[in-house]
Protein backbone atom coordinates (compact mmCIF):
# COMPACT_ATOMS: atom_id res chain seq x y z
CA UNK A 1 0.00 0.00 0.00
CA UNK A 2 0.93 3.32 -0.59
CA UNK A 3 1.59 6.66 1.81
CA UNK A 4 -1.33 8.37 -0.49
CA UNK A 5 -3.55 5.35 0.00
CA UNK A 6 -3.09 5.27 2.99
CA UNK A 7 -4.26 9.30 3.05
CA UNK A 8 -6.58 8.87 1.25
CA UNK A 9 -8.39 5.83 2.87
CA UNK A 10 -8.35 6.71 6.30
CA UNK A 11 -8.45 9.65 5.77
CA UNK A 12 -5.08 11.22 7.22
CA UNK A 13 -4.36 14.55 6.89
CA UNK A 14 -0.41 15.81 5.16
CA UNK A 15 1.70 17.45 7.35
CA UNK A 16 4.53 17.48 5.59
CA UNK A 17 3.51 19.07 2.62
CA UNK A 18 6.70 19.26 0.82
CA UNK A 19 7.28 15.78 0.70
CA UNK A 20 5.98 13.10 -1.86
CA UNK A 21 3.73 10.45 -0.85
CA UNK A 22 4.56 7.47 -3.26
CA UNK A 23 6.53 5.67 -1.06
CA UNK A 24 4.97 2.43 0.46
CA UNK A 25 5.09 0.21 3.47
CA UNK A 26 3.76 -3.09 4.12
CA UNK A 27 3.45 -3.35 8.05
CA UNK A 28 2.54 -1.08 11.19
CA UNK A 29 4.19 -0.56 14.24
CA UNK A 30 2.42 0.81 17.39
CA UNK A 31 4.28 2.12 20.32
CA UNK A 32 5.12 5.52 22.13
CA UNK A 33 8.03 4.18 23.51
CA UNK A 34 11.19 5.69 21.45
CA UNK A 35 13.17 2.46 22.41
CA UNK A 36 10.66 0.12 21.15
CA UNK A 37 10.31 1.78 17.90
CA UNK A 38 13.85 1.76 17.25
CA UNK A 39 14.40 -1.65 17.80
CA UNK A 40 11.37 -2.80 16.11
CA UNK A 41 10.46 0.07 12.91
CA UNK A 42 11.90 -0.86 9.62
CA UNK A 43 11.67 1.13 6.35
CA UNK A 44 8.59 -0.93 5.40
CA UNK A 45 6.28 0.14 8.69
CA UNK A 46 4.64 3.41 9.21
CA UNK A 47 4.92 4.23 12.67
CA UNK A 48 1.71 5.23 15.34
CA UNK A 49 2.28 7.32 18.04
CA UNK A 50 1.11 9.88 20.29
CA UNK A 51 5.40 10.97 20.89
CA UNK A 52 5.59 14.94 19.37
CA UNK A 53 9.07 14.78 21.26
CA UNK A 54 11.65 16.27 18.55
CA UNK A 55 13.43 12.68 19.34
CA UNK A 56 11.04 10.78 17.17
CA UNK A 57 12.26 12.38 13.83
CA UNK A 58 15.72 10.63 14.71
CA UNK A 59 14.39 7.24 15.36
CA UNK A 60 12.73 7.33 12.28
CA UNK A 61 15.43 9.01 10.28
CA UNK A 62 17.70 6.14 11.61
CA UNK A 63 15.27 3.61 10.75
CA UNK A 64 13.69 5.24 7.67
CA UNK A 65 10.18 4.67 8.16
CA UNK A 66 8.20 4.95 5.27
CA UNK A 67 5.92 7.32 7.76
CA UNK A 68 5.33 8.72 10.84
CA UNK A 69 1.32 8.99 12.24
CA UNK A 70 0.59 10.77 15.03
CA UNK A 71 -2.98 9.88 16.99
CA UNK A 72 -5.50 12.08 18.15
CA UNK A 73 -5.05 14.97 16.32
CA UNK A 74 -1.68 15.59 18.06
CA UNK A 75 -0.65 19.01 16.15
CA UNK A 76 3.24 18.94 17.23
CA UNK A 77 5.18 22.24 16.31
CA UNK A 78 6.09 23.58 13.32
CA UNK A 79 9.87 23.42 14.06
CA UNK A 80 9.21 19.11 13.99
CA UNK A 81 7.20 19.77 10.84
CA UNK A 82 10.07 21.32 9.13
CA UNK A 83 12.62 19.56 10.85
CA UNK A 84 10.76 16.56 9.12
CA UNK A 85 10.76 18.37 5.63
CA UNK A 86 14.56 18.93 5.57
CA UNK A 87 14.80 14.72 6.53
CA UNK A 88 12.21 13.63 4.02
CA UNK A 89 10.29 12.08 7.06
CA UNK A 90 6.30 12.56 6.10
CA UNK A 91 4.21 13.07 8.88
CA UNK A 92 0.57 12.10 9.18
CA UNK A 93 -1.73 13.62 11.25
CA UNK A 94 -4.70 11.08 12.51
CA UNK A 95 -8.02 12.21 13.99
CA UNK A 96 -8.73 9.02 15.87
CA UNK A 97 -7.10 7.58 18.51
CA UNK A 98 -3.59 5.11 18.67
CA UNK A 99 -6.11 1.97 18.86
CA UNK A 100 -8.72 2.83 16.20
CA UNK A 101 -5.97 3.99 13.53
CA UNK A 102 -4.02 0.61 14.29
CA UNK A 103 -7.81 -1.22 14.54
CA UNK A 104 -8.46 0.48 10.56
CA UNK A 105 -4.84 -0.45 9.46
CA UNK A 106 -4.75 -3.88 10.75
CA UNK A 107 -8.19 -4.30 8.62
CA UNK A 108 -6.64 -1.74 5.64
CA UNK A 109 -3.26 -4.14 5.35
CA UNK A 110 -5.25 -7.68 6.15
CA UNK A 111 -7.79 -6.60 2.81
CA UNK A 112 -5.11 -6.16 0.82
CA UNK A 113 -3.50 -9.39 1.44
CA UNK A 114 -6.64 -11.08 0.65
CA UNK A 115 -6.96 -9.51 -2.80
CA UNK A 116 -3.49 -10.34 -3.31
CA UNK A 117 -4.24 -13.71 -2.82
CA UNK B 1 -10.01 36.25 39.32
CA UNK B 2 -7.03 34.99 41.88
CA UNK B 3 -8.79 37.66 43.60
CA UNK B 4 -11.85 35.45 44.10
CA UNK B 5 -9.73 32.45 45.66
CA UNK B 6 -11.85 32.08 48.94
CA UNK B 7 -9.25 30.98 51.27
CA UNK B 8 -11.67 29.85 54.20
CA UNK B 9 -11.90 26.14 54.96
CA UNK B 10 -10.89 24.00 57.37
CA UNK B 11 -10.08 21.10 55.53
CA UNK B 12 -6.60 21.22 54.39
CA UNK B 13 -4.32 18.20 53.47
CA UNK B 14 -1.00 18.00 52.79
CA UNK B 15 1.06 15.65 50.85
CA UNK B 16 4.95 15.09 50.57
CA UNK B 17 6.46 13.92 46.94
CA UNK B 18 10.35 12.65 47.24
CA UNK B 19 12.00 14.16 43.95
CA UNK B 20 14.11 12.15 41.34
CA UNK B 21 12.28 8.87 42.02
CA UNK B 22 9.95 7.87 39.25
CA UNK B 23 9.04 4.48 40.68
CA UNK B 24 6.29 5.72 43.00
CA UNK B 25 4.52 8.23 41.01
CA UNK B 26 0.78 8.44 40.80
CA UNK B 27 0.80 7.11 44.41
CA UNK B 28 -0.02 10.68 45.89
CA UNK B 29 -2.79 11.35 43.56
CA UNK B 30 -4.29 7.62 44.31
CA UNK B 31 -4.35 8.86 48.12
CA UNK B 32 -5.97 12.35 47.23
CA UNK B 33 -8.62 10.61 45.15
CA UNK B 34 -9.23 7.93 48.11
CA UNK B 35 -9.62 10.62 50.75
CA UNK B 36 -11.45 13.04 48.39
CA UNK B 37 -13.75 10.17 47.77
CA UNK B 38 -15.76 10.89 51.22
CA UNK B 39 -16.06 14.09 50.42
CA UNK B 40 -17.54 14.36 46.75
CA UNK B 41 -18.42 10.73 45.66
CA UNK B 42 -18.57 11.66 41.96
CA UNK B 43 -16.73 9.25 39.69
CA UNK B 44 -16.01 11.45 36.97
CA UNK B 45 -14.98 14.50 39.20
CA UNK B 46 -12.45 12.18 41.12
CA UNK B 47 -10.96 11.47 37.55
CA UNK B 48 -10.35 14.96 36.55
CA UNK B 49 -8.98 15.68 39.97
CA UNK B 50 -6.86 12.52 40.22
CA UNK B 51 -5.52 13.12 36.69
CA UNK B 52 -4.42 16.87 37.76
CA UNK B 53 -3.06 15.38 40.83
CA UNK B 54 -0.81 12.65 39.09
CA UNK B 55 0.43 15.48 36.79
CA UNK B 56 1.34 17.50 39.58
CA UNK B 57 3.36 14.74 41.31
CA UNK B 58 4.81 13.82 38.38
CA UNK B 59 6.41 16.87 37.35
CA UNK B 60 7.54 17.52 41.10
CA UNK B 61 9.18 13.68 41.10
CA UNK B 62 10.76 14.09 37.76
CA UNK B 63 11.70 17.89 37.55
CA UNK B 64 13.05 19.38 41.37
CA UNK B 65 15.70 18.69 43.25
CA UNK B 66 13.89 17.92 46.81
CA UNK B 67 10.85 17.03 45.45
CA UNK B 68 8.03 19.11 46.86
CA UNK B 69 4.18 19.19 48.31
CA UNK B 70 1.00 18.51 47.20
CA UNK B 71 -1.75 21.02 49.18
CA UNK B 72 -5.09 19.68 48.81
CA UNK B 73 -8.01 22.20 49.92
CA UNK B 74 -11.41 21.15 50.33
CA UNK B 75 -14.51 23.83 49.45
CA UNK B 76 -17.93 22.59 49.36
CA UNK B 77 -17.94 23.14 45.91
CA UNK B 78 -14.38 22.97 44.59
CA UNK B 79 -11.02 21.56 45.58
CA UNK B 80 -7.93 23.56 45.18
CA UNK B 81 -4.67 21.84 44.82
CA UNK B 82 -1.28 23.33 45.23
CA UNK B 83 1.85 22.05 44.17
CA UNK B 84 5.43 23.96 45.60
CA UNK B 85 8.87 23.14 44.96
CA UNK B 86 12.22 25.02 45.45
CA UNK B 87 13.68 24.62 42.67
CA UNK B 88 15.40 24.84 40.14
CA UNK B 89 12.37 26.30 38.50
CA UNK B 90 11.36 26.10 34.62
CA UNK B 91 13.56 27.83 32.17
CA UNK B 92 10.88 28.91 29.53
CA UNK B 93 7.29 28.65 31.14
CA UNK B 94 5.99 29.05 27.41
CA UNK B 95 7.67 26.14 25.95
CA UNK B 96 6.70 24.04 29.03
CA UNK B 97 3.16 24.58 28.21
CA UNK B 98 3.69 23.07 24.69
CA UNK B 99 2.60 20.14 23.67
CA UNK B 100 5.48 17.50 23.10
CA UNK B 101 8.66 20.27 24.53
CA UNK B 102 9.73 18.19 27.46
CA UNK B 103 12.98 18.44 29.89
CA UNK B 104 12.54 14.95 31.26
CA UNK B 105 15.13 12.35 31.34
CA UNK B 106 15.07 9.23 29.16
CA UNK B 107 14.45 7.21 31.96
CA UNK B 108 11.96 8.85 32.36
CA UNK B 109 10.33 8.39 29.26
CA UNK B 110 11.01 4.71 29.66
CA UNK B 111 7.96 4.67 32.43
CA UNK B 112 5.66 6.42 30.16
CA UNK B 113 6.74 9.87 31.46
CA UNK B 114 7.87 12.98 30.23
CA UNK B 115 5.99 13.04 26.71
CA UNK B 116 5.87 17.02 27.38
CA UNK B 117 1.82 17.16 28.04
CA UNK B 118 1.45 17.02 31.79
CA UNK B 119 1.17 20.87 32.20
CA UNK B 120 -1.59 21.27 29.28
CA UNK B 121 -3.47 18.36 30.99
CA UNK B 122 -3.58 20.06 33.96
CA UNK B 123 -4.97 23.37 32.21
CA UNK B 124 -7.39 21.52 29.79
CA UNK B 125 -9.04 19.90 32.77
CA UNK B 126 -8.52 22.78 35.77
CA UNK B 127 -11.55 25.26 36.17
CA UNK B 128 -8.50 27.90 37.54
CA UNK B 129 -5.07 27.17 36.30
CA UNK B 130 -2.32 29.53 37.74
CA UNK B 131 1.63 28.65 37.53
CA UNK B 132 4.65 30.88 38.85
CA UNK B 133 8.26 30.00 38.35
CA UNK B 134 11.64 31.31 39.23
CA UNK B 135 15.20 29.57 39.86
CA UNK B 136 13.84 29.40 43.78
CA UNK B 137 11.16 27.59 43.01
CA UNK B 138 7.84 26.73 41.12
CA UNK B 139 4.27 27.24 42.34
CA UNK B 140 1.27 26.16 40.65
CA UNK B 141 -2.31 26.51 41.75
CA UNK B 142 -5.07 24.96 40.12
CA UNK B 143 -8.98 24.61 41.19
CA UNK B 144 -11.17 21.66 40.01
CA UNK B 145 -15.04 22.69 40.35
CA UNK B 146 -17.80 20.35 40.99
CA UNK B 147 -20.72 21.08 39.53
CA UNK B 148 -19.93 21.87 35.79
CA UNK B 149 -19.11 19.87 32.63
CA UNK B 150 -15.47 19.80 31.45
CA UNK B 151 -16.60 19.18 27.84
CA UNK B 152 -17.85 23.15 28.07
CA UNK B 153 -14.53 23.88 28.23
CA UNK C 1 -16.81 -8.09 25.76
CA UNK C 2 -15.70 -10.58 28.51
CA UNK C 3 -12.00 -11.22 29.49
CA UNK C 4 -12.31 -14.15 28.40
CA UNK C 5 -13.14 -13.49 25.22
CA UNK C 6 -10.30 -10.63 24.74
CA UNK C 7 -8.16 -13.60 26.03
CA UNK C 8 -9.05 -15.80 23.10
CA UNK C 9 -8.58 -13.36 20.53
CA UNK C 10 -5.42 -11.85 21.22
CA UNK C 11 -3.82 -15.22 22.62
CA UNK C 12 -3.53 -13.31 26.09
CA UNK C 13 -3.10 -15.01 29.45
CA UNK C 14 -4.39 -13.21 32.44
CA UNK C 15 -1.66 -13.01 34.86
CA UNK C 16 -3.28 -11.34 37.64
CA UNK C 17 -6.95 -12.50 38.28
CA UNK C 18 -8.02 -10.83 40.94
CA UNK C 19 -10.78 -8.21 40.22
CA UNK C 20 -13.68 -7.59 37.84
CA UNK C 21 -13.13 -11.05 35.94
CA UNK C 22 -17.17 -10.29 34.56
CA UNK C 23 -17.41 -6.79 33.49
CA UNK C 24 -18.26 -6.65 29.90
CA UNK C 25 -15.38 -4.15 28.46
CA UNK C 26 -17.03 -1.74 25.78
CA UNK C 27 -13.89 0.15 25.25
CA UNK C 28 -10.21 0.24 24.44
CA UNK C 29 -7.03 2.28 24.86
CA UNK C 30 -3.48 1.80 23.41
CA UNK C 31 -0.58 3.96 24.71
CA UNK C 32 2.81 3.98 26.08
CA UNK C 33 2.68 7.44 27.58
CA UNK C 34 0.59 7.42 30.84
CA UNK C 35 0.62 11.39 30.40
CA UNK C 36 -2.16 10.39 27.07
CA UNK C 37 -3.97 8.08 29.19
CA UNK C 38 -5.12 10.80 31.68
CA UNK C 39 -6.21 12.39 28.58
CA UNK C 40 -9.40 10.05 28.67
CA UNK C 41 -11.56 11.05 31.47
CA UNK C 42 -14.44 8.85 30.52
CA UNK C 43 -17.73 10.77 29.69
CA UNK C 44 -19.54 7.38 30.93
CA UNK C 45 -18.52 4.86 33.40
CA UNK C 46 -18.43 1.53 30.69
CA UNK C 47 -15.28 -0.43 31.21
CA UNK C 48 -12.19 0.07 29.22
CA UNK C 49 -9.39 -1.69 28.57
CA UNK C 50 -6.02 -0.07 28.32
CA UNK C 51 -3.45 -1.75 25.88
CA UNK C 52 0.61 -1.10 26.96
CA UNK C 53 3.96 -1.64 26.51
CA UNK C 54 5.00 -0.18 30.00
CA UNK C 55 4.79 -2.27 33.03
CA UNK C 56 6.00 -0.39 36.03
CA UNK C 57 3.67 0.43 38.77
CA UNK C 58 2.45 4.02 37.70
CA UNK C 59 0.46 1.96 34.80
CA UNK C 60 -1.68 0.47 37.62
CA UNK C 61 -1.92 3.42 39.33
CA UNK C 62 -3.41 5.25 35.75
CA UNK C 63 -5.58 2.53 35.71
CA UNK C 64 -7.04 3.13 39.00
CA UNK C 65 -7.46 7.11 39.17
CA UNK C 66 -9.39 6.76 35.68
CA UNK C 67 -11.78 3.81 36.79
CA UNK C 68 -10.26 1.43 34.18
CA UNK C 69 -10.52 -2.48 35.01
CA UNK C 70 -8.27 -4.34 33.43
CA UNK C 71 -5.13 -3.76 31.53
CA UNK C 72 -3.53 -5.38 28.48
CA UNK C 73 0.25 -5.83 28.23
CA UNK C 74 1.49 -6.10 25.17
CA UNK C 75 5.06 -7.66 23.57
CA UNK C 76 5.03 -10.63 26.01
CA UNK C 77 7.23 -8.72 28.72
CA UNK C 78 7.50 -9.83 32.06
CA UNK C 79 5.77 -7.61 34.59
CA UNK C 80 7.41 -6.83 37.78
CA UNK C 81 6.38 -8.08 40.88
CA UNK C 82 5.40 -5.29 42.45
CA UNK C 83 3.28 -4.37 39.61
CA UNK C 84 1.10 -7.26 40.24
CA UNK C 85 0.98 -7.17 43.88
CA UNK C 86 -0.30 -3.34 43.28
CA UNK C 87 -3.46 -4.50 41.09
CA UNK C 88 -4.04 -7.01 43.24
CA UNK C 89 -4.44 -4.88 46.03
CA UNK C 90 -7.17 -2.54 44.04
CA UNK C 91 -8.41 -5.31 41.94
CA UNK C 92 -7.29 -4.30 38.64
CA UNK C 93 -6.82 -7.19 36.12
CA UNK C 94 -3.90 -7.87 34.30
CA UNK C 95 -3.68 -9.45 30.94
CA UNK C 96 -0.35 -10.51 28.52
CA UNK C 97 -0.36 -10.97 25.42
CA UNK C 98 2.71 -11.81 23.07
CA UNK C 99 1.46 -10.18 19.88
CA UNK C 100 2.92 -6.49 19.57
CA UNK C 101 0.10 -3.43 20.53
CA UNK C 102 -0.48 -2.95 16.53
CA UNK C 103 -1.94 -6.67 15.94
CA UNK C 104 -3.55 -6.51 19.81
CA UNK C 105 -5.36 -3.41 18.75
CA UNK C 106 -5.84 -4.88 15.30
CA UNK C 107 -7.20 -7.74 16.61
CA UNK C 108 -9.74 -6.44 19.26
CA UNK C 109 -11.14 -3.31 16.77
CA UNK C 110 -12.09 -5.95 14.32
CA UNK C 111 -13.79 -7.85 17.16
CA UNK C 112 -15.79 -5.06 18.11
CA UNK C 113 -14.36 -3.14 21.02
CA UNK C 114 -14.57 0.65 20.16
CA UNK C 115 -12.18 3.40 20.94
CA UNK C 116 -12.61 5.46 23.90
CA UNK C 117 -14.18 9.15 23.77
CA UNK C 118 -11.65 11.67 24.45
CA UNK C 119 -13.22 14.58 23.68
CA UNK C 120 -10.78 17.54 25.29
CA UNK C 121 -7.34 18.22 23.51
Amino acid sequence: MTIQQLIEQLPLQLLTTQLNVNGSFHDVYTSDLLSAALAKVTEDHVWVTVQVHQNILGVASIKQAAAIILSENLMPDKDLVSKAQEKGIVILLSPYTSFETSGMLYNMLKEEKNGNK
Amino acid sequence: MENTLSTTTDKVFLYDVIGAQFDTIGSKALAVKKMLNDYFPKNDYLRRLGVCVFEAEANLAIHTIHGGSIEVMIFSDRVRITAKDDGPGMKDMKKALTPGFSTAPESARQLGFGGGVGLNNIKRFADYFYIESSKKGTTLIFEVWNDDDPTTH
Amino acid sequence: MKIDKICEITAAEIIQPIGRKDVDIRYAFAADLMSDTLFIIMRDDEPLLLITGVTNTSVVRTAIILDIPAIMIVRGKQVPEQTIELAKENEILVLRSSNIMFVTCGLLYQAGLEGSPWKIR
